[in-house]
């Protein structure tokens, strides 16, 4: 997930995993902290999947990711 | 790979014999012995263990063939599926515990059946809903994206806020007797294997069906080449969800059908580890075929119970009861040898070898 979050196809991959851990992470335990009251327990668990899925809405070949051009 | 062969002197004369699903009398035979050793041997001969165990096989058989219909025939891989067998189950038992039925309704057993339609519905929307991204990712992004519906599903929703409807704490068991289908009341493995068997018939029959008509050619146009279906005028958005939707409708029968087996349900019932195993069972049985989805499952469960009875033997020993105790993990590694194995020596799946034995004496004499 956190490759997903940061790699691209090519290039960028190293780079972008680390930033992805990074956000991933800090998402993570402040989503923890913050929203664990209004939830009845989990969100820690549960906060990096929701932010990944609408993240990938926006972007879904990941952060600087490259589009990959399938021929037919 | 799957052509009817059809013998020699057998000539289709209207468009009826034409698209029949039994074509030749001899098919209409073994249909017919089929339907009597599932319906009357079985029941008759087998104790209690194996129709637990047959029982164990028709869920997996449901699981699958959700899973089957999203990667096999439309290309959609899915590591999500065990969170839309857990919605079909709790929408399932919600309704039977929660829900004011009319009481000629308890009484006549048309609850639960009805129920069992209402959750499947309601898996197939959640399905939809989880589905959603697969008009914009593909691929391994939509692996994470079924894994992230099956983890806020189960882990998040149906943890936090479903488990707690009726105050109940963590988990929910029905009461013998509420569970009525007609008027017999669901209580034995035996009554069980019954439902088990109308409802996997049932639901193939639904996955053929749809698998000969417009909307399996359009899935499996999807799964060749996305792109040239595309081109070729087919909406593959639509496609897609309509792939998620009835694999979800699937597995919300899945689940339904599961409550009555147990009685109880709790979050621990689907793990993200369930719908790994759906996934090992597809690829065992075959990707891409109904056969596969059954033979996967068939010989899953058996293996499973053979290495279960295998470790039992060993039980004197102090290693042996080590591992009873950590069967689980055995599991697992059996599981994942299993496919290790598998994808080096038969990729195509036991349904390849099951259709080079058929053909093998269709053929006879011949060799091709």
């Amino acid at each position: 997930m956190v490759a997903e979050a940061g790699a691209g196809q090519a290039g960028v991959a190293v780079p972008g995993a680390i930033v992805g851990g990074i956000v991933i992470g800090i998402l993570q335990n402040l989503c923890g902290a913050y929203l664990d009251k209004y939830f009845p327990g989990g969100v820690k668990e549960v906060a990096p999947f929701v932010f990944m899925v609408v993240f990938l809405l926006f972007k879904p070949h990941g952060l600087w990711g490259w589009e990959r051009i399938e021929r037919v | 790979m799957s052509t009817t062969w059809l013998p020699c002197s057998v000539y289709h004369q209207n468009y009826a014999q034409d698209h029949a699903w039994w074509q030749t009398r001899f098919i209409k035979g073994k249909m017919v012995l089929l339907f009597l050793a599932l319906f009357v041997f079985i029941p008759w001969f087998a104790d209690e263990y194996l129709i637990s165990i047959c029982n164990l096989i028709g869920y997996t058989v449901l699981g699958a063939l959700g899973v089957q219909l999203l990667i096999g025939y439309c290309g959609q891989i899915t590591l999500g599926h065990a969170a839309f067998i857990a919605v079909g189950a709790y929408t399932s038992t919600l309704l039977i515990l929660e829900f004011p039925w009319p009481k000629f309704m308890m009484d006549f057993g048309i609850a639960y059946p009805l129920s069992i339609l209402i959750a499947a519905f309601a898996a197939g929307i959640w399905s939809v809903l989880f589905g959603l991204p697969s008009a914009r990712v593909k691929g391994f992004y939509l692996i994470l994206t079924t894994m992230a519906a099956q983890f806020i599903t189960v882990d998040f929703i149906i943890t936090g806020y479903v488990s707690q409807i009726g105050g109940r704490g963590q988990a929910f068991s029905l009461p013998p007797g509420t569970i009525k289908v007609g008027p017999w009341v669901i209580d034995s493995d035996l009554k069980v294997y019954f439902m088990m068997l109308v409802l996997v018939i049932f639901c193939v029959s639904i996955m053929v069906n749809l698998l000969r008509s417009r909307v399996g050619r359009a899935w499996v146009a999807i799964r060749d080449n996305d792109i040239s279906a595309e081109v070729m005028g087919i909406n593959v958005v639509k496609y897609k969800l309509y792939a998620f939707y009835v694999a979800g409708f699937i597995g919300g029968i899945a689940g339904a059908f599961w409550i009555s087996n147990i009685a109880a349900i709790s979050p621990e019932h689907f793990p993200w580890f369930w719908s790994l195993w759906l996934v090992g069972v597809i690829l065992i049985g075959g990707v891409g075929s109904i056969h596969g989805t059954i033979f996967g499952s068939i010989f899953m469960v058996v293996v499973m119970e053979l290495l279960q009875l295998g470790v039992m033997q060993f039980m004197d020993t102090s290693w042996g009861e080590r591992l009873f105790m950590d069967f689980l993990f055995l599991k697992e590694a059996a599981f994942g040898l299993a496919i290790c194995v598998f994808m080096i020596f038969e990729p195509n799946g036991l349904a390849y070898r099951w259709w080079q034995v058929k053909n093998y004496f269709n053929l006879w004499p011949f060799s091709y």
